[in-house]
């Protein structure tokens, strides 16, 4: 049983679990909130004299079920989401609790993603940050950008697949040197 | 290229449409039915759910931009990125804006009870003259201790209740604690300071100017939030913030049923905001100190106050170093970024 004390563990899987959340809500401000919310739940356990035998699947119920209860909350008070069709909300939901990736591989992937953001020419790792630090929307880039938003769309999608092919590069080279 | 990949090429389409939120309902059904049927495909999406979650968790952040633009002094390893850096790791923005937000609601309610404790309870009673009679004491510096009891209003709170310890006095002296202890956070009348265990502690004079000055670079995120709620009346100086009860609130006597206590409820006027809508409290009858309170939200949210003890304290008590020793200080000022 890893010894990290739990909170550190969390943190340790922030990538991840704000992928998850944001991969059902779509929305960076709520999953930060479930983020945080889980957070405490998990400095309230450390808590208990409760043994948590494998954290990682802990927290990920946590997470999930932190996160089912605020999208239900959000689909209640407002109608400007769409809600996620719940076919895919389930099948995510469920890739998630059961991927059994090795942390040690997700945190080699998140030591790839930030070498792979380095090598990102300046205006591709403008338009990334754009978008991701403050959720900007795809005008709102292209206000920014003079450009469309179709085409910031395109460009931003481009190099997503970029990142994302350089990063399974360079685990693949890590693998076969090692 | 092999035949999985060619396979795959629909599905990334349809997953980085995902994440962008554009695709429509047949379209999620065309997903989840790829991602059912297909391991592949499924981690395809996991690898790429690790991926918009990091972005966003290093956007939000601030590491997205070249380092070199970074702010001096705020530079920190992102969270998911080994080696993990332990105190920052206890402090990252998210936990440290969870427990601004717990704590920062109760030390709301117990700055209000400050302005009722100070043993100058008015004859004869009135709601207008508590008010009067509030102003001289938040200026006169008496200790108080509180214990603290919330629950209900959201997922967080409907889960747990929080209880909370909170030492306070006038002059915009304060410290709170969950009662198991894991933080502490306060002010010494001069800085803002909190703490979690094993960090660092964070020290701010100035909280008003930092959200303009520092915007998004700035890791803690959820302070700022907070600080810049012009709600937030943890922050205000007493005279503003009896001020704003005496603008926002109506107070009343109520009968009490208990000869040797007042009983006294404030209600907020508006409903809009996200104050306590009902703030009641119950003070002893000859020293006017209030033994208890319990403020009511709209959502359900209830905090009781229950007054355990009237220590005297020393400034120094207030100071950071008290409840957080030895730790490295790192301030947060608007003018280190100007």
């Amino acid at each position: 049983m890893d010894e990290t004390p739990h909170i550190q563990q969390y943190l340790q899987f922030r990538g991840e679990f704000m992928g998850y959340l944001y991969a059902i809500t779509r929305d960076a401000e709520l999953s930060e909130e479930v983020y945080q919310n889980a957070a405490v739940v998990v400095i309230e356990q450390s808590e208990k004299p409760e043994t948590i035998r494998d954290f990682r699947a802990w927290a990920k119920e946590v997470v999930r079920r932190q996160a089912l209860h605020a999208i239900r909350a959000r689909d209640v008070s407002t109608t400007r989401t769409r809600a996620m069709s719940p076919e895919l909300l389930d099948v995510v939901s469920d890739a998630f609790l059961k991927d059994d990736s090795a942390a040690s591989a997700v945190h080699e992937e998140a030591n790839a993603l930030r070498q792979c953001l380095d090598t990102l020419p300046a205006e591709k790792r403008e338009l990334v940050a754009l978008r991701y630090e403050g959720s900007s929307t795809f005008d709102e880039i292209s206000d920014h950008v003079g450009s469309t938003p179709a085409a910031v769309q395109r460009a931003l999608s481009r190099v997503r697949k970029m990142l994302h092919g350089c990063v399974q590069r360079r685990l693949q080279l890590a693998e076969e040197s090692s | 290229m092999t035949e999985t990949a060619k396979n795959q090429n629909p599905v990334e389409e349809l997953i980085v449409d995902h994440f962008d939120g554009s695709l429509n309902v047949e379209q999620e059904t065309e997903l989840a039915e790829a991602l059912a049927a297909s391991a592949a495909s499924k981690q395809l999406f996991l690898s790429y759910m690790r991926l918009e979650g990091r972005l966003h968790s290093l956007g939000r952040d601030g590491f997205l931009r070249d380092p070199g633009a970074r702010p001096e002094g705020i530079i920190q390893q992102p969270t998911d990125i080994t080696p993990v850096d332990q105190d920052h790791n206890q402090h990252s923005p998210s936990m440290r804006s969870r427990f601004l937000a717990v704590s920062t609601s109760v030390a709301v309610c117990a700055a209000v009870i400050l302005m009722l404790t100070s043993g100058l309870w008015p004859s004869p009673v009135n709601a207008n003259s508590v008010l009067r009679k509030a102003q001289q004491a938040a200026a006169h510096m008496v200790d108080r201790a509180y214990r603290v009891t919330i629950s209900g209003g959201n997922a967080y709170f409907e889960a747990a209740t929080q209880e909370l310890m909170i030492n306070i006095r006038g002059g915009r002296h304060f410290v709170i604690q969950p009662v198991h202890g894991s933080y502490a956070m306060g002010s010494d009348g001069i800085d803002y300071w909190l703490s979690q265990d094993g960090g660092p502690v964070w020290i701010t004079k100035d909280y008003r100017t930092l959200p303009s000055a520092i915007g998004r670079r700035i890791p803690n995120r959820g302070m700022l939030k907070l600080a810049d709620s012009r709600d937030e009346l943890l922050m205000m100086p007493m005279p503003s913030l009896l001020s704003r009860i005496e603008d926002s609130y109506d107070v009343e006597l109520v009968e009490s049923f208990d000869p040797a206590e007042r009983h006294l409820r404030a209600t907020l006027r508006s409903r809009r905001g996200s104050r306590a809508h009902i703030i009641d409290f119950w003070a002893d009858a000859d020293s006017g100190v209030v033994l208890r309170a319990e403020l009511k939200w709209e959502n359900g949210r209830l905090a009781r106050f229950e007054q355990v003890d009237a220590p005297t304290l020393s400034d120094q008590w207030y100071h950071y170093s008290q409840h957080a020793p030895d730790r490295p200080v790192r301030r947060v000022d608007a003018t280190d970024f100007q």
